[in-house]
């Protein structure tokens, strides 16, 4: 499967990179590919193409606060968890988008 | 005929206390009767008083003339019209800092549970104190002195002489007892106002006019004065009506011991003294080892009792107002000067919190004389003395206790201001010895006299000129006064048998110069040696390089001197031909300009190539932002006011040699002082870029059980390292966070953070619990480990948050984590933090 998320917290400074760390990981042992976008205190960093979006079976929104540019998103299946579950048990976050 | 002169007041802040005791000194001097007038509300004053000068509310802004009549009306017409247009545009001070009004900063956490009882105020000095209220008497009326038996006025008037010389004989008596310099400084103002000839002409007036007794007489003038202080409208002057008390007290206690009131407050153990107002005099007289705090109900932070306590460490909080009748005598309070809090019963929690504050107020504390005591020196190991520029012995102790290695620039203007005929060569002799002794084997610059016509010095003829900067002035005028020379240059000779002593020379603008002054050292040397008088033979003689010239020449100059020290201030502002006191052209003065900074590399340069010590005693050096260009300068010594010594030391500890030539060398070759003030800003922040974290902000095996604590003390070593300056709001910015969700991630690790203003320097803290610390983390799990990441919200650096990015990463990983939880020492959690940054 194809992943594509977005992980973002109030203050950007810590849970979006753990995050973000925590659901490469566990997509990589699950057998995805994935590739997560940081919406963090240094703006927007590994930002998602037009092309890894189009490519993708699901999105993943792991976020406390508003995602930007959501609207990139649209039609799309979009999964959303709080960043703090991404954090505690990404693969049951990875392993509930079902195949 | 009497000489008239009009003019418009200059001074933003009104003719306060001290631009009126300034032209009290322009005015003195002469004979004639001198009266100022303000025209906008007709009030008229004697100039030679200061009281009656401050008494005319004279504003910004207000027509005033000054009529001068008497036997030496042109001297006096032409002294006063030079000191109007030159010296008092100048003579404002800076307005005393005022903090923050009351009430405008939220309480800190541990205060706000339910039933403490805080009252706020304004923190007038700081520290914390705890200790027992004694509630002040107030005191209630003096005794009836309209109704008391008097004499004739005559016996009454000879009476309030008689007063006079006992209660100046009484301050001078208490200021020979002064504790420190702010002391002496306080009495010698209660002096100023008892000496003030309208003080005792309009007492005399009272007595011989009104049948007053002596005692009435006096308790209606200064009530009169006081009540124009009261009602001024200005808080600062409004808080000196108590020193006029103090003057009261003193002359009513001489004229009848009976009936002066006792309003001195025995502390008989430890206390917390609260009450309405206390006078300077009042403060001097408590016993200071059992005074813990000071609580005020009115008064504001500019009173000389509050300049006193803060001189004496005494912490305290005035304007609390009614909260002071709450209090019982005995009753348990704590007094934060830190916050300008007032906490009465202080109970379990609230203790804890003030006893963590004492510790860490003590750590910085120490923290902050360690630093002085440390001799400066550029993180690769080159010494770079920090002196400190001075202009009276009192300052050179002053410099010594803040950490100054010495005295770079001794002016000795201020011996020859102020009176009739020139110091004699003993007065002098006395002063620079004393301040030799003091140093010791540091070295004490002695800057000869570098006066010219803009100040104007009776005994000295100094005519008035176009341009005084570029006219008689300093050494030009040494062949003039030789007497008033080789008295200066003997009496810094004598001084150098007590101590590291060294002349220089203001205004040298040539080799010729140079010659004819060491001339003139070495026939005072002979006639010394022919006397029999003891001086040390090779002490050093140099210049100081303001005249621009000297840059061109300092192979031939530095062959002949023993050393060199830069006036930056004189160098710029003749380099650049700028006048920075003439409002028009101030913003052309630019230390920055690269032409300024070539010209303070040629004169380092060349007076290395002849191995000679060169110095910088202007304002530059006291600019953290240029300390880095100044290490690249290879400067020995940068001397700079009292005030930045720490700062400078600090600034330079920083710095590392080869890197601030590189930068020198960069900053030489840009284009424009902007281009080099945005080259030395870059550099300052990546400077303060490299240490996110360092041993001092790792506490393992931390004995903390809850979270409130916890996250206290990671605070709390910020703090102490400098990097947080205002603890309460980051305490609060981490609790907001984590409102949102609990920052304990799990795995027993917690990453509490906050983007705050409270925050100096971006900055990572780490402690471990082996006890574990509820943290209400996502998997339940106790904390053994908290990682506190503390981003400045200004500014955070952009290194340092991807840095902090690659952390947090990195802290998923459980074998990290693991190696984390294991180490056995804050160097190898810092190493190991590091590595793992790096490596990602």
């Amino acid at each position: 499967m194809n992943i594509v998320a977005v992980t973002a917290c109030p203050t950007g400074i810590a849970h979006t990179y753990m995050a973000a760390e925590r659901l490469e990981k566990a997509a990589r042992r699950l057998g995805h590919t994935i590739k997560v976008e940081t919406q963090g205190a240094m703006g927007i960093e590994n930002e998602l193409s037009a092309d890894d979006i189009a490519h993708a079976d699901v999105v993943i929104l792991a976020a406390g606060i508003a995602v930007r540019n959501r609207d990139r998103f649209e039609g799309m299946r979009i999964v959303e968890v709080p960043v703090q579950d991404a954090i505690k048990d990404p693969e049951r976050v990875v392993a509930g988008l079902g195949t | 005929m009497a000489k008239e002169l009009s003019f418009r007041f200059p001074l933003p802040h009104g003719l306060h206390a001290r631009p009126a005791s300034l032209l009290r000194d322009a005015a003195g001097s002469f004979q004639s009767a001198i009266t100022l007038t303000n025209r906008r509300n007709d009030l008229e004053a004697n100039a030679k008083s200061t009281l009656a000068l401050v008494a005319t509310l004279t504003r910004q802004g207000d027509e005033c003339t000054l009529l001068i009549a008497g036997g030496d009306e042109p001297a006096a017409a032409e002294a006063l019209r030079r000191f109007i247009s030159v010296e008092l545009p100048l003579c404002d001070d800076a307005p005393p800092a005022v903090p923050a009004a009351q009430g405008s900063s939220p309480l800190p956490r541990a205060l706000r549970g339910e039933g403490v009882r805080v009252h706020r105020g304004v923190a007038a000095s700081g520290g914390i104190g705890r200790a027992p209220a004694l509630l002040a008497a107030r005191w209630k009326g003096g005794p009836d002195l309209a109704n008391r038996e008097k004499g004739s006025p005559e016996a009454e008037f000879a009476k309030l002489e008689w007063a006079f010389v006992e209660a100046g004989a009484a301050l001078r008596a208490r200021r020979a007892a002064a504790a420190n310099n702010t002391e002496r400084a306080v009495l010698n103002a209660h002096l100023a106002i008892l000496e003030d000839v309208e003080l005792k002409a309009k007492i005399a007036d009272q007595i011989h006019g009104n049948r007053a007794g002596a005692g009435q007489a006096v308790a209606a003038v200064v009530e009169h004065f006081a009540a124009v202080l009261r009602d001024s409208g200005s808080a600062v002057l409004a808080e000196r009506a108590l020193d006029l008390c103090d003057v009261e007290q003193l002359l009513i206690r001489a004229l009848d011991p009976g009936t002066a009131r006792d309003d001195r407050i025995a502390l008989e153990r430890d206390a917390v003294v609260v009450a309405q107002t206390l006078s300077p005099a009042q403060f001097i007289a408590l016993d200071t080892t059992r005074l813990k705090g000071l609580v005020l109900a009115r008064g504001g932070a500019t009173s000389h009792t509050v300049i006193l306590a803060r001189a004496r460490g005494v912490p305290c909080v005035t304007g609390v107002g009614e909260a002071v009748r709450t209090l019982r005598d005995g009753q348990e309070v704590v007094v934060d000067g830190e916050r300008g809090l007032l906490v009465a019963d202080p109970s379990g929690a609230v203790s804890e919190f003030y006893d963590a504050e004492n510790d860490a107020l003590r750590t910085l504390r120490e923290r902050a004389e360690r630093t002085a005591a440390r001799d400066a020196a550029t993180s690769d190991g080159r010494r770079i003395e920090v002196a400190a520029n001075v202009s009276s012995l009192a300052e050179v102790q002053d410099a010594l206790a803040a950490g100054a290695e010495g005295v770079g620039l001794f002016r000795t203007e201020l011996l020859f201001m102020d009176r009739a005929e020139a110091p004699s060569e003993d007065e002098q002799a006395e002063v620079f010895a004393a301040a030799a002794r003091l140093a010791g084997a540091r070295s004490v610059i002695i800057r000869t006299l570098d006066i010219g016509g803009d100040k104007p010095i009776p005994y000295l003829d100094l005519p008035e000129e176009r341009n005084p900067f570029l006219g008689f002035r300093a050494i030009r005028t040494y062949a003039e006064n030789p007497d008033i020379v080789a008295a200066q240059i003997r009496a810094c000779l004598r001084a150098s048998a007590f101590g590291n002593v060294k002349i220089m020379f203001p205004m040298v603008s040539s080799l010729d110069d140079v010659r004819t002054l060491r001339g003139l050292v070495a026939a005072q040397m002979e006639s010394l040696v022919a006397a029999g008088v003891p001086f040390d033979r090779d002490i050093g003689v140099g210049v100081m390089v303001e005249v621009p010239s000297l840059a061109f020449v300092m192979d031939q100059v530095a062959r002949e001197v023993d050393f060199c020290s830069i006036g930056s201030n004189d160098l710029l502002q003749y380099l650049l031909a700028v006048d920075r006191d003439n409002q028009r052209v101030a913003h052309l003065y630019k230390p920055f300009e690269p032409a300024f900074l070539r010209a303070l590399a040629a004169v380092c340069d060349g007076a290395h190539a002849c191995g000679r010590w060169v110095g910088l005693c202007g304002e530059l050096g006291g600019d953290l932002l240029a300390v880095p260009l100044l290490v690249g300068l290879g400067l020995d010594e940068i001397s700079v006011g009292c005030a930045r010594v720490s700062a400078v030391k600090s600034a330079i500890a920083g710095c590392a040699t080869p890197k601030c030539r590189q930068l020198l060398e960069s900053a030489m070759r840009q284009e424009t002082a902007a281009d080099v003030e945005a080259l030395l800003r870059a550099f300052a922040a990546t400077r303060a870029e490299r240490s996110l974290l360092d041993e001092d902000l790792v506490r393992l095996r931390s004995s903390r059980r809850t979270k409130d604590e916890a996250i206290r003390e990671l605070v709390g070593l910020l703090r102490t390292a400098g990097r947080v300056g205002d603890p309460d709001l980051v305490e609060d910015a981490i609790w907001q966070r984590e409102e949102a969700y609990s920052t304990g991630v799990g795995f027993s690790v917690a990453i509490p953070h906050c983007k705050a203003d409270g925050v100096l320097a971006t900055s990572i803290a780490v402690a471990s619990y082996p006890g574990g610390v509820e943290w209400g983390s996502l998997d339940g799990s106790p904390v053994t480990m908290a990682i506190l990441i503390a981003v400045r919200a200004s500014d955070p650096g952009e290194t340092h948050l991807r840095t902090i990015a690659a952390l947090s990463r990195k802290l998923m990983d459980d074998a990290f984590r693991a190696s984390l939880l294991a180490a056995a020492s804050a160097a190898e959690v810092v190493a190991l933090l590091r590595s793992a940054v790096e490596a990602s």
